[in-house]
């Protein structure tokens, strides 16, 4: 019944095929008050209980930390073979690709929360890239800032999974859609603001075609009141600058265009929080009707986890 | 006010939003966030025909608030509350249960009797309706401690992360104890949505009287963040003549001109009012144009 709990369970309800039927949450106090506040859902407190129902589908949108034994129990109970797992998919690559072994027996539809995918801005930068605006791309500058912890001092120890995993995985998702698979050069680690964590992270990556590209990521950031992902990608003919609110193509030879979310038709049939949310779940839905495959889905979520591995070590 | 259509200053870039570019409001945050500089601009769009001042209850609004109340020019006072991104953020942190515990210390803090009053029952009895009436008292007390002249808000609305996801889930328990609770205080109940049709199709069916209460939501020329399409809400507006519906986002953010802002507003004489943020002095000289505008409706 976290925020990103709430907010999926809101807007699935908006859609006019669905109906979101139990909730659990391991908080018995959360589970009273809710209990009383959502009359027409199932809440619980109680794991077992919530797994002695078939669902058409189920959203695991707890700490990253318990993505992968949540999941596993809702395949081995057999509850639902649809699963949406907020990002990450787990904590680590070797998780991960256990996960991705065991969606292989089932038949279902699997997606990963990067709902950065279902931005206009973001889609439309792909766009641009797809149709060579900018040529071959040379080298990008990725970032990710957030002011969640700019004013800790010592007491608040994050617990979602740390920086890069937690906020940087959003930007990686990104790189990894636009470029294909990325390989990491060097990585250096912010000095911690807090206990036992890290306050930012840095790292180089080199893909194909000779392509380069950077990442700084930090949640310690001034001025952040939303997080922010952002993409800088030069390439032969031009650069590409993108982030959650518009997309500048600047050619080479002179010129440049701006599109901002409101030139890029961003409405959607329920708005909450972000347009992309609903495209995201939509997504989700319509690859359960039509029976097709879900993007970003296990398979593909658990090469950003590979990579957030290889920064770490 | 002109023909009972109201001129309203938002409070988006006081606490740094744009929805045209984080960017932009990162460079304009350094005097923006200055109080006395945001109560001057707020007090220059009144003397250029703004009837109030819709605001989220922050800190940042409060010492506004204050600093106007001690010049002796209280606006008329829409309050939204909560300050939603403040809470998520805080929700980031802390978790929801952490949160909810923030909030209960808040209000101790407070000593604001009636509040603490309906969050003990409210926990005892496990009754969401209590811990409702428990946050809306202390969002008023904060009000009520900013403001030395006693003025309480005309208007209470509910932000439109609350209402919207409210209305998903069919809290229906919930829009009409708030409704009927703030008609008690005699404070007009409001809610801000960026789903009009559906929040009105919801209010509709649960026979929810749609006179007595006051939303706000975005219009625009391009339909920016008006969902599903900009057709549907401007049909639907058509269908509720009576209720008070207030326009925002009537500039996209900034990225339509004012005029062009105003020819949009003309098309759709049954608004009741327009909502407009202030980060500049240019714009609070806007207001003159804008009142003039909204009297030939």
């Amino acid at each position: 019944m976290g925020k990103m709990g709430l907010l999926h369970a809101s807007i699935l309800n908006s859609i006019p095929s669905v109906r979101v039927t139990a909730m659990y949450d391991k908080s018995p106090i959360m589970k009273r008050f809710s209990d009383k506040a959502l009359n027409n859902i199932y809440v619980t407190d109680n794991f077992n209980k919530f797994t002695r129902s078939k669902y058409n589908a189920v959203f695991v949108t707890t700490p990253i930390p318990t993505h992968f034994s949540i999941v596993m129990e809702i395949y081995s109970q057999g509850i639902t073979n649809n699963i949406f797992v907020e990002k990450t998919l787990t904590s680590g690559d070797q998780q991960s690709t256990a996960l991705c072994q065991e969606i292989a027996a089932a038949c279902g539809v699997n997606m990963v929360g990067y709902m950065c995918r279902f931005a206009v801005t973001y889609g439309k930068a792909r766009a641009l890239l797809k149709e060579q605006a900018i040529g071959n791309p040379i080298s990008f500058s990725a970032y990710t800032y957030s002011s969640d912890f700019t004013n800790a001092k010592g007491k608040l120890v994050p617990v979602r999974g740390g920086v890069t995993r937690d906020l940087g995985s959003h930007v990686i998702d990104l790189s990894l859609w636009y470029f294909g698979d990325l390989d990491i050069e060097q990585a250096t680690h912010g000095s911690s603001a807090m206990a036992n964590d890290e306050s930012g992270t840095r790292f180089r990556v080199s893909g194909s075609d000779g392509l380069t590209g950077e990442f700084d990521i930090s949640w310690c950031k001034a001025g952040y009141r939303l997080p922010e992902f952002g993409l800088v990608i030069t390439g032969a003919k031009g650069v590409i600058t993108v982030n959650a609110d518009l997309v500048k193509l600047e050619k080479s030879g002179g010129g440049s265009i701006t599109w901002h979310r409101h030139d890029l038709n961003d409405n959607v049939p329920f708005l909450l929080g972000a347009s992309e949310y609903y495209r995201e779940d939509a997504h989700f839905v319509r690859a359960i009707l039509e029976n097709s495959r879900a993007d970003p889905d296990f398979t593909t979520a658990a090469k950003v986890d590979q990579l957030i591995d290889r920064v770490e070590r | 006010m002109h023909n009972g259509k109201i001129l309203l200053v938002g409070d988006n870039p006081f606490h740094g939003v744009s929805h045209l570019s984080q960017g932009r409001a990162r460079e304009r945050s350094h005097e923006i966030t200055n109080p006395e500089y945001c109560a001057g601009l707020v007090s220059l769009a009144m003397e250029n025909g703004a009837d109030g001042f819709m605001f989220s209850i922050s800190e940042t609004t409060l010492s506004i608030l204050k600093l106007m109340s001690r010049s002796g020019k209280t606006p008329r006072l829409y309050a939204i509350a909560p300050a939603a991104s403040d809470y998520v953020r805080l929700a980031s942190n802390l978790g929801t249960p952490g949160l909810a515990a923030y909030l209960a210390k808040q209000v101790i803090i407070s000593g604001n009797i009636k509040a603490m009053a309906y969050g003990v029952n409210g926990v005892m009895a496990q009754n969401p309706v209590s811990l409702m009436k428990a946050y809306i008292f202390h969002e008023l007390y904060r009000i009520e401690s900013a403001i030395i002249t006693g003025v309480k808000p005309y208007c209470f609305m509910l932000h439109e992360i609350v209402t919207d996801m409210s209305l998903a889930l069919d809290l229906k328990w919930l829009f009409k104890s708030y409704i009927d609770f703030m008609l008690t205080l005699k404070i007009k109940p409001g809610f801000e949505t960026r789903n009009f049709p559906y929040l009105i199709d919801k209010f509709t069916k649960w026979g929810i009287n749609l006179d007595k209460v006051a939303l706000v939501t975005p219009f625009n020329e391009i339909g920016f963040q008006m969902s599903p399409s900009k057709t549907k809400c401007e049909r639907t507006l058509e269908s509720i003549p009576k209720t008070e519906v207030i326009a925002m986002s009537i500039l996209a953010s900034g990225h339509i001109m004012l005029s062009e802002a105003i020819d949009y507003i003309k098309s759709i004489p049954q608004i009741s009012g327009v909502v407009v943020g202030v980060s500049k002095e240019k714009h609070a000289h806007d207001f003159k144009i804008l009142k003039d505008a909204l009297a030939t409706l």
